[in-house]
């Protein structure tokens, strides 16, 4: 009695499954699927390509930190990665500038946490990043472009814009002065521009605005009148403020201050969380870099620890943001002025190619906690996994601390300053040890209305009480259960990976959770898990799936693999040759850093996997699980025909193969081409009945291209009984620019009388 | 060049590379022990095999083993001939793309290349390398001319030890020793130098009644031997005279001081 047997795309959607006996596997979930991607439509086909982003890097080094910076204003995005020593940036609105480099001289091959801070004290947005050795850093993340060459020792450099993107304003004046606009009508509010900058557009001289009335702009003058030019209201992208004055005395009162006679600390742009250079100070003392804590126009306060010496005016001091340097061609270089909305002053220039991009220099908190699990919890920074850090003794005093079981706490809405007082009040920094499960932090990250802290075998939650006092409010949250690296946060869920290679998710499971719970979405991969090695284990959440890159051997050196989790259908799709060292998403694109290399790549692009004009092909491999045939009674079962359905493009091949009885080595193996020259709308493929002996070529026919360029085919196989007790169907595929998906599987199976005496066992 | 023979787990290439890389990364540099491979585990020289997962293309390649460390290992020969005849021959047609954790890589496989390095190898240590011979050491020697043999020279050209071949040793040996025999109380005899030479000279003596005299065998005027004899009435007496030397280059007289019936017998060794 013969009968058909059909996978189809409902059980392809099975996925790749690793736990159960190959015959107990459902049938059509699979034993292989190497470069394979479940559709949309639940067909099987190759994997998507991946792109280089920028021009290729052949550095030895793995990525070891990839990040993208969204700012909240603006449409730039910066991807930022981190190799051997350096630290650099592709920008998403510059990307003729193709990598840039913004620090290096880091501890090689350190690994780098990344954290954004959006809105906080200094009305800016920072990329906060650290590599545990090195000091906390805070990045403007502005980038602009050379505008023409620049040459050697030049005291001008001219890029393209200083400005931020937006004009806030842009009028003509009525009325002028070297320090004024006025315009008609009344159509501001007191002091709303206060801090921007206007920019003439004109001569393109841009000044601070200092104060404004409903209809007049004061800013710091222009040297002389400018006539009532047109004008815009405008937001200086790189940082600036400047004050240098003979005005200038130190005062030793702890906390001590910087007084200014002259009151000129806020005109000059000075706000509080700023990092200053101070120079010229007759005492040296009072020379270096601090940290602002609050900013009058007549007297900056610095951090309580900060011990100056007392001096009076009279020297010439300047004070100037730490951050005002510049980066172009690989090389930093401070700035003293923005005259113009396209130039930098700088004392002799380097040179630099037209178009090379040019970014505003880090600035370095080296009292800050040296950690590099970083988190952004209702906008305090918690750091976690530090390696060196400054923190309150038990009388209250600053001493050097070293805890990679404890986080760190910013002060509210400050990204910088960790600190507090010997009696902590609410908003000030904190520091939260966590003596449980041992070991370091591997991270943090906040989901829903708490911060998630993971250790090796441990997970706590923390929030602050929104009260007074603003405590941590801690609850263990699953012991000996814990994340071996980093956490992929995802829209609802946090999925992570144990010790013992469980990849576990971490939300409410169940409708009537009230707890968050764990579950080990990786158990149908079990087998297969515990072969891998998951110690660098990183991941992505993208759209509906789940991308995490491990080591496919416990001694493979660096990640090689990615798999990848369908949300939608639950199960796996397939495991992918990517060795990832981290994942991030730019304009809302896939990205991956290689772990055995500094290239970042786009991911999901096309068909082939393509490095500047190499197209380097696809391997793609499926095979289903073998299902039993075994059948009741004496009978036995064969097959002596196989179905194939799916889509095709021209170009394209695929090898099908079937197996049975668990070998490795086919008993069937065929090519499918899909030539143009084989495509004969509704006829048969190559062959038709009664031309050709059955089972020489495949007969079936092949439809017109879709709107996706495919063709959808459908054909049948004959072959010469093959009697077997286990059988598994797949196919594979190798090249760029291959297109297909396989959509039906189809089995003519034919049970019979067994007189196969070697499978009956007598008793 | 030094090569040492390693047996090493397969590996998987860790990123694609084309038919014009120069450089390639692997999965893991672990050998067998769990241990990461050195260079010292190679040598100075190393080949590397690059196949596809279903085993249908191939590239044999040579890497510098001093790179083996290092995330990028640097080729520095691809598309090696698949047979032995030579090691460093490439053909473009060889060189192919590999891709990432498809490609495996045998970084301890037995290539043509390695057998074609030990040959050469063997070939030049078996000469380079060998011990020469002495009176105490097994070794290598080199044969002798005609003319180092004539000279008895001990080393040839190449620093070995001589050694002399039969059929040199045959032409010579008829040569070497010459023997002269001469009738009368004189023989102008020529040598060469390092000649050696045994002279014998007989004869009997009758004085005429009895008495005793004194017969002499002198070369070049210097008496070499001497015989006192003492002859009865009307009876000869029988003498016999001989010496050795080595006479050194020249042509002088061997005399016999008196006698009848002398006969010289000159035998000389050398050539």
């Amino acid at each position: 009695m013969a009968k058909d047997f059909y996978i189809d795309s409902e059980n392809f959607k099975y996925g790749l499954e690793a736990l159960s006996d190959t015959t107990k596997a459902r049938a059509g979930s699979a034993r292989v699927m190497k470069n394979c991607i479940i559709t949309d439509r639940g067909g099987i086909a190759p994997r998507l390509g991946t792109t280089l982003l920028g021009a290729e890097n052949t550095s030895a080094f793995g990525i070891k930190g990839i990040y993208t910076f969204r700012k909240s204003f603006g449409t730039n995005e910066v991807m930022v990665k981190c190799y051997d020593d350096e630290m650099e940036a592709y920008s998403k609105n510059h990307a003729g500038a193709g990598w840039f480099k913004v620090k290096d001289g880091y501890t090689q091959n350190s690994e780098h946490g990344f954290v954004t801070s959006l809105v906080n004290v200094d009305n800016q947005d920072y990329l906060i990043s650290c590599n545990r050795f090195e000091p906390y850093q805070r990045w403007r993340g502005e980038v602009t472009q050379l505008n023409g060459a620049v040459s050697a020792a030049a005291t001008t450099v001219t890029v393209d814009s200083n400005l931020a993107s937006d004009i806030f304003e842009s009028k003509t004046a009525t009325a002028n002065s070297a320090t004024t606009l006025t315009v008609a009508g009344t159509p501001w509010a007191t002091n709303q521009w206060v801090g921007f900058y206007v920019h003439i557009t004109g001569t393109g001289k841009i000044r601070r605005i200092t104060s404004n009335t409903s209809s007049v702009i004061t800013f710091n003058t222009l040297g002389g009148s400018p006539g009532n030019v047109a004008f815009e209201v405008r937001q200086l992208a790189f940082p600036f403020a400047k004050r240098s004055a003979t005005t200038i005395a130190f005062v030793d009162s702890n906390p001590d201050t910087i007084t200014d006679s002259g009151n000129g600390f806020l005109t000059a742009g000075f706000k509080a969380g700023d990092r200053i250079i101070i120079s010229g100070a007759a005492q040296a003392a009072n020379n270096g870099t601090f940290n602002i804590v609050t900013v009058t126009a007549g007297t900056i306060t610095l951090e309580a620890e900060i011990a100056l010496t007392a001096e009076t005016a009279g020297a010439t001091v300047t004070i100037v943001l730490a951050s005002m340097s510049i980066t172009y061609a690989g090389i930093t270089i401070p700035y003293t002025d923005v005259d113009l909305a396209t130039t930098f002053t700088v004392g002799s220039a380097h040179a630099g190619a037209d178009n090379v991009a040019v970014t505003v220099t880090p600035e370095l908190y080296p009292q800050n906690p040296r950690g590099n699990r970083l988190g952004n919890f209702l906008n305090r920074i918690v750091v976690g996994n530090v390696r060196s850090a400054m923190a309150r003794d038990a009388g209250g005093a600053q001493q050097g601390f070293a805890s990679a079981g404890s986080y760190f706490v910013s002060k509210l809405n400050n990204p910088v300053d960790f600190r507090f007082a010997a009696t902590r009040v609410a908003g000030e920094g904190d520091i939260v040890s966590t003596p449980y499960g041992g070991g370091d932090i591997t991270d943090i990250v906040p989901q829903e209305d708490v911060a998630y802290i993971f250790k090796k075998n441990y997970i706590e939650s923390v929030k602050y009480s929104q009260d007074a006092n603003d405590l941590a409010v801690r609850e263990p949250l699953k012991a000996e259960v814990g994340s071996i690296n980093r956490v992929i946060k995802g829209a609802d869920d946090l999925y992570f990976m144990t010790t013992d290679k469980r990849l576990t998710s971490i939300g409410r499971v169940a409708a009537r959770d009230i707890k968050p719970q764990t579950e080990n979405i990786g158990l149908v991969l079990k087998r297969l898990l515990d072969t891998y090695g998951v110690d660098e284990f990183v991941g992505i959440e993208h759209e509906h799936r789940v991308y995490f890159s491990v080591k496919s051997t416990t001694t493979t050196a660096k990640n090689d693999i990615t798999l990848v989790y369908n949300k939608l259908s639950e199960s796996f799709e397939g495991i992918w040759d990517i060795g990832s060292g981290g994942f991030t998403r730019l304009n809302n694109l896939l990205y991956y850093g290689e772990s055995n290399g500094a290239n970042i790549y786009q991911m999901l692009t096309g068909k082939a996997d393509v490095v500047g004009v190499t197209r380097y092909p696809i391997v793609s491999k499926y095979a289903t699980h073998f299902m039993n045939l075994t059948a009741s009674k004496a009978n036995i079962q064969a097959l002596n025909s196989l179905y194939f359905e799916g889509y095709i493009k021209g170009g394209t091949t695929i090898t099908f193969k079937a197996w049975k009885d668990f070998s490795d080595e086919p008993f069937l193996q065929f090519n499918f081409e899909g030539t143009e020259t084989s495509f004969l709308d509704g006829a048969e493929l190559s062959a038709s009945m009664g031309t050709e002996s059955l089972a020489l070529r495949p007969l079936g026919t092949i439809s017109d291209p879709d709107p996706e360029g495919r063709r959808h085919f459908k054909f049948r196989v004959y072959f010469p009984f093959q009697y077997m007790n286990f059988f598994s169907v797949g196919h594979e595929s190798s090249g760029a620019d291959l297109d297909f998906e396989i959509t039906r599987y189809g089995f003519m199976v034919k049970e019979d009388v067994s007189m196969n005496q070697l499978k009956v066992k007598s008793i | 060049m030094s090569l040492n023979f390693i047996t090493i787990p397969t590996k998987r290439l860790g990123a694609n590379i084309t038919a014009a890389s120069t450089s390639f990364k692997l999965s893991d540099i672990l050998g067998w022990d769990g241990v990461a491979l050195t260079a010292a585990d190679f040598g100075t020289q190393a080949f590397a095999v690059f196949r596809n997962d279903s085993n249908t293309v191939m590239e044999i390649m040579e890497f510098d083993p001093a790179t083996i460390a290092s995330t990028n290992i640097t080729i520095t020969r691809r598309g090696l001939k698949f047979n032995s005849d030579t090691i460093t021959t490439e053909v473009t047609n060889n060189k192919l793309t590999w891709i990432k954790n498809e490609t495996l890589v045998e970084i301890g496989t037995n290539t043509p290349q390695m057998y074609q390095w030990l040959k050469n190898y063997i070939d030049g240590v078996a000469i380079a390398g060998a011990a020469e011979a002495s009176t105490t050491v097994k070794g290598i020697v080199e044969q002798a001319t005609q003319a180092e043999t004539n000279a008895g020279t001990e080393t040839g050209a190449t620093g070995a030890k001589l050694f002399v071949s039969p059929n040199i040793l045959l032409s010579n040996l008829g040569s070497f020793i010459t023997i002269e025999t001469i009738a009368g109380l004189t023989h102008s005899l020529t040598t060469t130098a390092g000649q050696r030479v045994i002279v014998w000279a007989k004869g009997d003596l009758h004085i005429g009644g009895s008495g005793s005299a004194t017969i002499t065998l002198q070369y070049n005027s210097v008496t070499k031997d001497t015989q006192s004899i003492d002859v009865a009435y009307a009876h000869r007496q029988a003498f016999s005279l001989m010496y050795t030397e080595t006479p050194g280059a020249g042509t002088q007289n061997i005399t016999v001081s008196a006698g009848d019936r002398v006969v010289i017998i000159v035998m000389k060794i050398g050539i």
